[in-house]
């Protein structure tokens, strides 16, 4: 089968303000922690090279402003992604709560072929800190009722977890692409006698 | 002029004479000089208006040891011991007055030539201190050099009106208002520097020439309190278009100047004659953006087309320095001050006009300039990365297609700050898809009141509600 590999990897990591986003970033990319928080505007990215099942992938990780006055601008960048990550603040219920909206959002700007099974990875972040407040059971049930999506607990400060959750977020992404070829057999051809109707890509493109 | 070795000796006895005049000095002053601080009929009116004319200066500070005077023989010494006695008199000085305000001026000026003259030592040992700043009645005097090209034109004196021979007479001018004036003049300059003038009404007279008539002003001139009456021809009234007080003619040179408030309730941008305090304020108003002229003149912007251009052009701008200043290439380009220069306040907000932008749009170089600035951005914004990325996909119809808040045929959701196509968004009678949801989710979370336990099912059940 003649596959178009694609070796560039998409990744929103989204949540509320001061959850952690940037530094879960930083700890995977370059491997820093600040104590000092900064917030982010509007959106940027890094890049980093991976390894998943023998493929080297680069993989482009979007940190995004949690903070509502530096949403001003616009979220195009959804669109044509592999993975979404999830953030939440272990010490904070509302951004647990909040992870609701978040989703539904994504799903909406990013509108992917298949919401239902598009990857998502949920990460609690700030483990390494006291004053716990949504326990495991809540989040991975949470998880459980959202067709199983991948939960883990990290802290970007210590670097617990971190490089875990982020490889099962590029296997994730590759799967869901790996997926997506399947579905969308030999794109590059062009076939005469193909049934117009049962085109994909169609149903969710109104023409206007 | 007295060094500030002389002052300091005399300054018990000025203490205490302060201390003793300082109840009294804002009557004195409006005794000694009716006409100048305050144009009004009554003189109980006085203060309220006090920062609508001339700033007196109290009768206190005028005395020969309080000219404000210092010079470059004063040393470091000598200014720190200045610099404690004049925060002495501001601390006994009454709360808000006019007194507190000039001898606070005065502090900032001495702790300010105490810096230079530290600075100047810590470089270079030895050096004399070149630029000697003269501090009167708020003027910064330094002295005034003569270029090459302009040596034959002829300057006048602000003071007397003289003209200043320049190869034989040392003049001052200036550095904040331009005020040019004789060496033998200094210590006699009336008129308060226009900068201070400007800072302290930090507007230009909004009412178009506020005149009150010479009996008000007590037939006299309302700088130099000169007698205006019609015995002697030389000395006839002149109207200052501007501040609508009448001035003799050694403080009037009829002088043609646009006037700010005719701009902004008549966009008449013709010269009038006024005098020279406004000349020089004007001219320092000119580039101040302060004018917030939809709020002053909102019918204008229905009336003159230019204006209309220039505001959709400064919106969409504003649009962009978000874009812009979120973007770290166009940060380390330096993309907003490469175009835009000293002028940021274009961009920074949509409100704001200077006087001098006022006049570009009406001869309509500031369009054209708005427009070049426009291209750039625009050329920078499509084709980088990270500010493709900010852009908006139309949800509506939720084509590939990536649109911008400064597109044509976009609207944006005051609301949630959403943007669509306009013909999609009228197609939903204008109902934004984004403030629906948000919405929605409103009533859920209202709905199930923080029961923490609950709320996952809840959760689920409203997805599904949604997805239906």
């Amino acid at each position: 089968m003649a596959t178009r590999k694609k070796s560039l990897l998409k990744v929103i990591i989204l949540g509320d303000s001061s959850v952690g986003k940037t530094s879960l970033m930083n700890q995977y990319v370059n491997k820093r922690f600040s104590n000092q928080y900064k917030a982010t505007i509007g959106a940027d990215f890094c890049t980093k090279e991976v390894v998943v099942d023998d493929r080297v992938v680069t993989m482009q990780i979007w940190d995004t402003a949690g903070q509502e006055r530096f949403q001003s601008l616009g979220v195009a960048f959804y669109r044509g992604a592999d993975c979404c990550v999830l953030v939440y603040d272990v010490t904070a219920p509302n951004s647990f709560k909040n992870l609701d909206s978040w989703r539904d959002e994504f799903l909406i700007q990013a509108s992917p072929r298949d919401p239902e099974h598009f990857p998502f990875v949920v990460l609690g972040n700030k483990v390494d800190l006291d004053n716990r407040q949504v326990s495991t059971r809540r989040a991975q049930q949470w998880c459980q009722s959202k067709n199983d999506i991948p939960y883990y607990e990290t802290s970007a400060k210590e670097g617990i977890n971190v490089e875990m959750a982020f490889q099962t977020i590029a296997k994730n992404a590759l799967q869901q692409e790996a997926e997506a070829e399947i579905y969308n057999e030999f794109p590059d051809q062009i076939r005469l006698n193909s049934d117009r109707n049962n085109r994909p890509g169609n149903a969710d493109n109104c023409q206007c | 002029m007295s060094s500030w070795r002389e002052s300091l000796n005399s300054i018990p006895g000025t203490v205490a004479a302060f201390v003793n005049e300082s109840a009294t000095t804002a009557t004195n002053y409006l005794h000694l000089r009716p006409g100048t601080p305050t144009p009004t009929t009554s003189e109980e009116s006085g203060p309220q208006h006090s920062d609508y004319k001339a700033l007196p200066i109290p009768a206190s500070l005028v005395k020969e040891q309080w000219r404000l005077i210092f010079t470059s023989d004063a040393n470091v010494q000598d200014l720190q011991a200045a610099i404690a006695h004049c925060r002495d008199l501001v601390l006994l000085s009454d709360e808000c007055s006019e007194e507190r305000r000039w001898l606070v001026r005065h502090l900032v000026d001495l702790r300010y030539s105490l810096q230079e003259l530290e600075e100047a030592q810590a470089s270079s040992d030895g050096l004399v201190l070149v630029n000697a700043i003269k501090s009167v009645v708020g003027h910064h005097f330094v002295p005034f050099h003569v270029h090459a090209r302009q040596r034959l034109a002829k300057r006048y004196c602000d003071h007397c009106t003289g003209i200043i021979w320049s190869v034989v007479q040392a003049s001052y001018t200036c550095s904040d208002c331009g005020y040019l004036v004789h060496q033998k003049c200094i210590d006699s300059v009336v008129r308060v520097c226009a900068h201070v003038l400007v800072s302290e009404r930090k507007y230009p007279i909004a009412e178009i020439c506020p005149e009150i008539g010479l009996a008000a002003q007590h037939y006299k001139c309302a700088e130099c309190a000169t007698l205006l009456n019609f015995k002697n021809s030389w000395i006839e009234p002149r109207l200052c278009d501007y501040s609508g007080l009448y001035y003799c003619p050694s403080c009037h040179w009829n002088d043609f100047s646009i006037v700010p408030a005719r701009i902004v309730h008549n966009w008449d941008f013709g010269a009038r004659r006024v005098s020279r305090t406004a000349l020089q304020e004007i001219k320092l108003f000119l580039d101040m953006p302060l004018i917030k002229l939809e709020d002053e003149n909102p019918k204008l912007f229905v009336f003159v087309e230019k204006l209309c251009a220039v505001k959709k052009l400064r919106q969409n701008l504003e649009h962009m320095r978000h874009y812009l200043t979120a973007c770290k290439q166009a940060t380390d380009e330096k993309l907003i001050d490469a175009q835009l220069g000293g002028r940021r306040h274009l961009v920074q907000s949509k409100e704001f006009y200077a006087l001098s932008d006022l006049m570009q749009v009406d001869s309509g170089t500031l369009a054209d300039f708005l427009q070049a600035i426009f291209n750039a951005f625009d050329r920078h914004i499509r084709s980088c990365v990270l500010c493709v990325a900010k852009a908006y996909i139309c949800e509506i119809c939720g084509n590939n297609e990536v649109i911008f808040p400064f597109d044509d045929g976009c609207i944006k959701c005051d609301q949630c700050n959403s943007i669509c196509h306009r013909v999609c968004m009228t197609r939903k009678n204008m109902i934004c898809p984004k403030c629906v949801r948000i919405q929605e989710r409103r009533l859920q979370v209202e709905r199930a009141p923080s029961k923490n336990e609950k709320y996952n099912e809840d959760g689920d059940e409203a997805d599904d509600a949604q997805e239906a």
